[in-house]
């Protein structure tokens, strides 16, 4: 009996499977996804909301994807599988850069000036300071995920300008912790003595109490530089009509709902150009990260 | 008056030594540094999550559990029908070669690439389960097949066809350990699903990664529980008349809509993962030759140190929380009291690695040796669970002893030879997870690996992926020959 | 006289795996007795030892038919384990991985007798079945028990060697009970035997008693498949 039931599964499974790939959903709705970063929970319920308003606008289907990396939001946006992303800095330059017709058309307030906190577990007896102090030499210290631009490519960048050395070799242990919630906690319980942090999620951290300044401070702020975008691909002007793109930078810019908007979290969106990230290109390629 | 002993026991008392003495050298040389000068707070709240585990902040819960089924149960079956194919010419060493290879790449790996071709769709999650799993099924299946008694040859007219002589004669003998193992690994199938949810997939792995790297544990207890919950009660939900419901469910279930794209797909293979020097039709070898020893000398080489050092040590904790850990569970040594090791064991093997690294990274701080006591752990509870289920099948005189006697010249001196070639056999695992775990930032070769999907360096990916196979594939090798040599090589695996 | 019977069954059924293999026997064993059961395979043999080993736990040794001996482990230790109670763990322990020379000693001379003292440090999947059987027997004999039960215990040893074992089964244990299938020796070495068929004694007495035609009984195939 057991014999038979595994031959009926056996031809279920291999005529499904060959029409179940067939089986695609035309590719007439407008996807977009955002790099995962600060606060996931609950991460699909609130972007499903920014897809009804963005779905509104345009009167077109949009749908939001969930990924897990900054190297999976840039796949899907190369592959087409999305067409607008939400990137950081530098995985909107690589994604650029691997998609030539593709263009950064807002930007976050915020973004026009962002910057990185460099932070200590108080064991360091480290403090504020206007530069980076020599003392974090040997002390160990770990970035945010690998591909973010605050969390990685920034602080490694002022790191090597001023110790002229690779992270490796100034401090005792380099690690990724994964994303900036994740380099607080382990900042602040001790496993890693410093941290890089993307400074909107140590502020927004800060705020909801989740940070006990006892154990944890910032010790430098980077200067400042440009970082998340909207990014679109140019082709949707084919698919959906010829002044998409426009649509949708108008969509975006006009977003006002706070609830939208803290899903970002920003203040507002203003308009963005390739050009304004010539700097973390730049950088990018400095460090072999392009 | 000196005496030399020509005993089996004494082999496994060598290699026993060998092992100790190799596994204390890699913890000698391993960074195993306790950085943590807080772990209390930690620690607490973690406890606290899975004493009040909270499922209702966890969106899609139910379409998770689905997915996770889903994407097991088709994985499982597909690399169950292709490695009954391959099983039948494992003699042939082609195949043999071919089924080790794509064994010694973990399905996380296979993930990692299908999501270039595939995007997050249902075939990555399913290829990246099935692949693996026809590796490890070809090679298993022919195993149990070769110990079939019944020669098809002698008892059919010689007329009949080499298949259908095959499906009545080694087939029908061996379908019920065919079916016992599939049944098994159905079980790791769930976890393999559970752990593509932390590269992206829509599993339940997906939202156990975001409940524990957003410090939400109430919530990743709940998951936990629920993952525990689900692989417990298998054999309550799973029955052989639903199987072909399941799958169709499944195949119904599943995301398929992200359109397949031809021209990405042949863009991966035709220009992504050809090495950067060579690209564009500009053959130039002597930087292919630059760029290979540079990956070879930054990433490789200490890829492959660390991920020895690692597992060696892992292999010796293995063993050692294996033997302190099976008596408990054995109704032979302690009776009833077995229920308690029996439900320790179960939460030990049916917690991914992955997680419990993470866990005791919390605790401990970065070094190997959160990786390292995580694979233990995991690994040491199924070989306590395997020891402790023999040890009950071992037949004892009347006049048997009890309690530590018992343990320490009955029951453990017939227990070695499959404690040593599950030992072994986990030794393989051990290095497969190793490399896994170098994503959570362990330099094993899986961190670099890691690093340059995550640069997008698909090339470079492929070369560490190949490395990591060759070094799984030799391992293996020699594994299978100390195996034989020790006379073990005949023991069912699980 | 009441102190010198060891065994007694007073109209016992005995049931093995749930199925009654002997019903309604008695009989009673005295000390010094050697005794014999003999019977066809799956006549209860094994289950009647089972029981008398139950009466008489603390005073026998026992030599089960398999010789369920640790096969990885050295003659010695395998016999060595019939006196496992009598230290304490730490001493059985060591004795584990390095023998201790007065059980050594005490060992080699049973070996000597049994004729397997050139593989006193042999593991036992080493060994032929016979010899496999003759550690099994010293083992019982390193027990130093008063009584002897065994089943089958001579079963893989050639019919010389048996003899000779059985000799010395006898001269270190006051008392001796075997089941056997080997009826000339059950008749040439025992006092008394006690003959199973059908669920019942069909015979209990001394060996001169027992004649052909009973013995045919004896040896007949069951009429009934409960047997």
């Amino acid at each position: 009996m057991k014999f038979t039931s595994c031959f009926v599964a056996l031809l279920i499974l291999l005529t499904t499977l060959s029409t179940g790939v067939n089986a695609q959903t035309p590719p007439n709705v407008f996807t977009f996804t955002a790099i995962p970063d600060e606060d996931e929970s609950r991460l699909r319920s609130r972007f499903d909301k920014v897809a009804t308003y963005l779905s509104e606008q345009l009167g077109t289907p949009v749908k939001y994807v969930p990924v897990k990396s900054y190297s999976a939001a840039i796949t899907a946006f190369r592959n087409n599988q999305v067409q607008l992303a939400w990137f950081g800095g530098l995985s909107g330059v690589k994604a650029r850069h691997l998609v030539p017709d593709s263009t950064a058309i807002a930007q976050g307030y915020e973004d026009q000036f962002f910057k990185t906190y460099f932070i200590a577990h108080h064991s360091t007896q480290l403090s504020l300071g206007d530069s980076l102090t020599s003392n974090i030499a040997g002390l160990t210290f770990t970035f945010g995920a690998k591909g973010s631009t605050s969390g990685r490519l920034m602080p490694e960048h002022y790191l090597r300008q001023q110790f002229n050395q690779s992270p490796r070799e100034i401090f005792k242990r380099v690690g990724f912790s994964g994303n900036h919630s994740q380099t607080i906690a382990q900042v602040q319980s001790g496993a890693w003595q410093l941290g890089a942090v993307n400074y909107k999620v140590w502020e927004s951290e800060l705020a909801s109490g989740k940070i006990d300044p006892n154990k944890v401070n910032v010790i430098w702020s980077t200067p400042t530089y440009p970082d998340y975008q909207w990014t679109i691909r140019n082709d949707v002007n084919h698919h959906f009509g010829s002044d998409f793109v426009k649509r949708v930078q108008v969509a975006l810019l006009a977003m006002n709902n706070p609830a939208l908007l803290a899903s970002f979290p920003r203040k507002k969106f203003v308009s963005a150009t390739n050009d304004d990230y010539a700097p973390i290109k730049k950088v990018a390629k400095a460090i072999k990260l392009l | 008056m000196k005496s030399v002993m020509r005993t089996t026991a004494a082999n496994y008392r060598k290699i026993t030594l060998a092992l100790a003495f190799i596994g204390l050298m890699a913890f000698a040389l391993a960074d195993i540094e306790i950085s943590h000068h807080d772990p209390y707070t930690a620690l607490q709240n973690m406890l606290h999550g899975l004493i009040h585990p909270d499922l209702s902040g966890t969106e899609y819960l139910l379409s998770a559990l689905a997915n996770t089924i889903s994407f097991a149960l088709l994985g499982l079956s597909i690399g169950a029908i292709a490695g009954l194919i391959l099983s039948h010419y494992h003699h042939r060493s082609l195949v043999a070669h071919f089924c080790a290879f794509i064994r010694s790449i973990h399905e996380l790996f296979w993930a990692l690439i299908f999501l270039q071709m595939f995007g997050l769709s249902a075939i990555t999650g399913i290829a990246a389960i099935a692949i693996p799993y026809s590796g490890i099924f070809g090679r298993v299946f022919s195993d149990i097949l070769s110990r079939a008694t019944i020669e098809p040859r002698l008892i059919m007219v010689p007329s009949t066809s080499k298949l259908s002589g095959w499906l009545y004669g080694p087939l029908a003998q061996c379908w019920p350990q065919i079916l016992r193992y599939t049944r098994y690994r159905f079980e790791c199938a769930l976890r393999s699903a559970t752990v593509l949810g932390f590269i992206g997939l829509p599993t339940l792995g997906y939202y156990l990664e975001t409940a524990f790297s957003q410090g939400d544990y109430q919530q990743a207890g709940g998951l936990l529980l629920l993952s525990f919950a689900l692989i417990a009660s298998i054999k309550w939900w799973l029955k052989g008349w639903l199987i072909p419901v399941y799958l169709l469910a499944a195949l119904w279930y599943l995301p398929w809509q992200t359109p397949l794209q031809w021209q990405y797909l042949w863009r991966f293979v035709s220009q992504d993962i050809v090495p950067q020097p060579i690209r564009n039709a500009q053959f130039d070898l002597e930087q292919l030759g630059i760029w290979l020893s540079e990956i070879t000398t930054q990433q490789i080489l200490p890829g492959i140190w660390a991920t020895l050092l690692l597992s060696v040590a892992a292999l010796l904790l293995t063993a050692l929380l294996a033997l302190s850990l099976w008596p408990f569970a054995s109704k032979t040594l302690v009776g009833h009291g077995q229920i308690v090791g029996h439900g320790l064991l179960i939460v030990l093997r049916t917690t991914p690695e992955f997680v419990i690294t993470f866990i005791i990274m919390l605790l401990l701080g970065p070094s190997m040796l959160p990786a390292i006591l995580a694979l233990a752990l995991h690994n040491g509870g199924i070989i306590a669970y395997l020891l402790a289920r023999n040890s009950e099948q071992i037949k004892l005189r009347d006049d048997k002893t009890s309690g530590l006697n018992l343990w320490s010249y009955q029951l453990q001196p017939q227990l070695y030879p499959s404690f040593i070639a599950w030992l072994f056999y986990r030794f393989e695992v051990i290095l497969r997870e190793s490399a896994i775990l170098g994503m959570l930032g362990v330099t094993t070769l899986g961190f670099y690996i890691d690093s340059a999907f995550e640069a997008l360096y698909f090339d470079v990916a492929l070369v560490l992926i190949l490395a990591t196979a060759a070094i799984n594939m030799s391992i293996n090798y020699c594994s299978m020959r100390l195996r034989k040599s020790l006379n073990v090589d005949k023991l069912e695996l699980l | 006289m009441i102190n010198d019977v060891l065994f007694a069954l007073n109209n016992k059924s005995i049931a093995f795996k749930k199925r009654q293999v002997l019903s309604n026997i008695s009989l009673k064993i005295r000390r010094g007795e050697t005794v014999a059961i003999i019977g066809i395979s799956g006549c209860g043999k094994s289950s009647l030892l089972k029981v008398l080993l139950e009466q008489q736990r603390e005073q026998c040794s026992l030599c089960p038919q398999q010789p369920m001996l640790v096969e990885s482990l050295s003659v010695y230790h395998n016999i060595y384990m019939g006196q496992l109670q009598q230290h304490n763990f730490f001493y059985n322990l060591i004795n584990l991985m390095r023998p201790f020379s007065k059980p050594t000693a005490e060992i080699r001379q049973l070996t000597q007798l049994i004729g397997l003292e050139s593989q006193l440090f042999t593991s036992v999947d080493q060994l032929s079945g016979g010899q496999q059987q003759r550690t099994s027997i010293a083992r019982a004999l390193y027990q130093g028990q008063s009584i002897f039960l065994g089943d089958e215990p001579l079963s893989s040893v050639d019919p010389i060697q048996a003899i000779a074992m059985l000799n010395i089964i006898k001269a270190r244990h006051e008392t001796v009970v075997i089941a056997l299938h080997n009826k000339e020796m059950a008749l040439g070495e025992f006092d008394r035997i006690i003959a199973l068929s059908n669920s019942s004694i069909i015979f209990d007495g001394p060996a001169n008693e027992l004649n052909d035609e009973l013995m045919a009984n004896v040896y007949q195939q069951p009429d009934k498949s409960h047997c």
